[in-house]
């Protein structure tokens, strides 16, 4: 008996190939931020970027997220190129960064029901009302998003980020500054997210997460991605005894 | 197209709502009612001053009986003086308004009837003070014509009730070249409304783009599909939506405090023109608060252009300047094309600088929005 097995590989929503930004400084020679970095991610996966600051784990995030302009390289969203489709681009991404905000002076109904409408949802009170249950801010959602907690905010922040249900989610170090519950349950949003299919760049300065949270690993250092693997590969490949050890293996520091 | 539109609605009324729920708004909004009070307050004394003869129309003495123009005027709550030279005492400032000399013709009123037209009666030279006295004098006249000819009519046998009515005769005795020592240029008025708004605009937008831009508001806006146009036009627009309620309410208090005294209906345009050339201003702010690494310098730099600006319309009022220059064209605009003229160029000009600011906003590393790399 034959058995025809059919294997299904879909395309990664996320594929970033040789991106590179240089920014230009007066008097010397352009400060490249991001080398050349190549990577992908598929629907359902988290891809975490773990490096020191300044590695340009953040400008790398800013340019899928249009934010910035990659300098050469080519990144797409969804299939949609981040230089010259970046209207489609936003249209299909979730991004919050550590310095995201949120306009004051509106409540969190108000804050949710406004970035609906801006990303074209067709039923904004619906899609409010889903957000605010799904991310646990129905309690507080008459309330003044300046008025909460930070754990709060940012759970308003990533309910924002992902009202349209994106298919990809951009975090920039999204547990900065909270407390080890808020950012637990955040962790915890980010994962339900990711086992709903979206594809999820996370970066963090905390090992504790990236192994619970991230498939992949890319560690980042001077602006190159130096790996990319599952965490425990890197560890194997770095002859290391844990993640710890195996990041300060990988960009020399030991 | 469609998407630029919804983004401009949702974020200009998102604008508004914020404004709405600053307590801050409502003081900087008091501020044009601050600083015009003085000058309302200036020229209602001067006019109030002049009431104390307010009701004094002076008529010439040797007016004959027939016309009871006295009582039509005590009728319309002036109060008539009959001397012997109404310009001796409209020249030494005693009276609100004066018939200063008349004409005579007998030729009208000894055809009657039927009544066939012609000229009235009475050929009146007149000067008022003011606007109201000149209609109430208009009025007063009329009443005294029409109380003649229906006398008239009666005492020939004819019906007044129909005759008058069919007459093709008009008592076209009109104060012309009514004047008085209070006028108002309205394109004098519209500069300094602008420069009021510009104050307002000032107070309002500074700021704001500044601590929206370091706390990470504008890059949550932009990573959603809004085009940074839309974004910085409904910013734009709500703020002139503010200032137009505000100058609104203002100009309206200042119209029913001084609206019987002075002619203050804005010509056609006006209004456009002026919320125009205060947008033009609105949008500068904006894109200093965008583009200025601080809130210092944004603040110093916005300061500069608001006294440029006012410089600039005090210029274009004194040597004539176009109308078509945006912003301080308004100064000079003076026909309903001028203002009409002057709004379009603004117009332009908000378009470009907004343009010119999302141009910016595309490069944003250099701006630090948001954080560091």
């Amino acid at each position: 008996m034959r058995v025809a097995l059919a294997v299904h590989v879909a395309a990664p929503l996320v594929q970033a190939s040789a991106l590179r930004r240089e920014f230009p400084q007066r008097g010397s020679p352009p400060l490249v931020a991001v080398h050349d970095a190549t990577f992908h991610v598929h629907g359902g996966e988290v891809l975490g970027l773990l490096g020191p600051n300044g590695a340009g784990k953040s400008t790398t995030m800013r340019m899928l997220a249009t934010l910035v302009a990659p300098t050469s390289g080519t990144a797409t969203i969804c299939g949609f190129d981040v230089r010259t489709q970046a209207a489609s681009v936003r249209g299909n991404l979730g991004y919050l960064s550590a310095t995201s905000g949120l306009p004051g002076r509106l409540t969190c109904r108000e804050v949710l029901r406004t970035f609906a409408r801006l990303q074209g949802v067709e039923e904004p009170g619906r899609a409010v009302d889903d957000a605010l249950h799904r991310f646990g801010v129905l309690p507080y959602a008459d309330r003044f998003v300046e008025g909460l907690s930070t754990g709060m905010r940012q759970r308003v922040r990533i309910a924002c980020a992902a009202i349209h249900r994106p298919s990809v989610l951009i975090l920039d170090e999204p547990t900065s500054g909270l407390d080890i519950v808020s950012a637990d349950n955040l962790l915890g949003v980010v994962e339900r997210l990711r086992d709903h299919g979206t594809a999820v760049i996370y970066s963090t300065h905390i090992l504790s997460e990236a192994e619970r949270l991230c498939d992949r690993i890319a560690i980042i250092f001077d602006g190159r991605v130096l790996a990319v693997d599952r965490g425990s590969a890197l560890i194997k490949a770095a002859r290391a005894t844990d993640l710890r050890d195996a990041f300060l293996k990988i960009i020399g520091r030991q | 197209m469609k998407a630029w539109l919804r983004a401009l609605r949702v974020l200009t009324s998102l604008e508004l709502r914020r404004f709405l729920r600053t307590p801050g708004v409502y003081r900087y909004l008091l501020v044009p009612g601050w600083m015009i009070l003085p000058i309302t307050l200036l020229v209602a004394t001067a006019v109030l001053t002049t009431d104390g003869f307010s009701t004094r129309v002076v008529i010439p003495r040797d007016l004959p009986d027939d016309l009871p123009l006295a009582e039509a005027l005590m009728a319309q709550g002036l109060e008539p003086v009959m001397v012997a030279d109404p310009s001796q005492e409209w020249q030494s400032s005693r009276a609100r308004g004066a018939f200063l000399s008349y004409e005579v013709d007998d030729g009208l009123f000894g055809a009657l009837p039927p009544l066939e037209g012609g000229d009235a009666r009475y050929r009146f030279e007149a000067v008022a003070l003011d606007v109201r006295t000149r209609d109430l004098m208009n009025a007063a006249v009329r009443e005294a014509g029409t109380a003649t000819l229906e006398g008239m009519l009666a005492a020939s046998g004819g019906d007044p009730a129909r005759d008058l009515q069919s007459a093709p005769v008009t008592l076209d005795i009109e104060a012309e070249g009514a004047s008085g020592p209070v006028t108002v240029s309205a394109a004098s008025l519209a500069a300094y409304l602008v420069w009021l708004l510009g104050l307002v605009g000032y107070l309002l937008l500074v700021g704001g783009p500044v601590a929206d831009r370091n706390d990470g508001v504008i890059e949550s806006v932009l990573t959603t599909p809004t085009p940074p146009t839309a974004y910085l036009t409904a910013r734009v627009l709500a703020v002139t939506i503010v200032q137009g309620i505000a100058g609104f309410v203002l100009y309206g208090g200042v119209y029913l405090l001084l609206s019987s005294r002075i002619s203050l209906l804005p010509p056609l345009g006006a209004p456009a023109a002026v919320l125009a050339a205060a947008s033009v201003l609105n949008a500068g702010y904006l894109a200093l608060g965008i583009l200025s690494p601080s809130l210092k310098t944004a603040s110093n730099a916005a300061g500069m252009l608001w006294l440029a600006a006012s410089m600039g319309m005090a210029a274009s009022a004194l040597s004539g300047a176009p109308s078509w220059v945006p912003l301080t064209g308004v100064a000079s605009a003076m026909t309903a094309t001028h203002w009409w003229q002057s709004t379009a160029s603004s117009v332009v000009a908000v378009v470009i600088v907004v343009a010119a600011t999302a141009r910016a906003l595309d490069r944003r590393p250099q701006l630090k929005i948001g954080g560091d790399r």
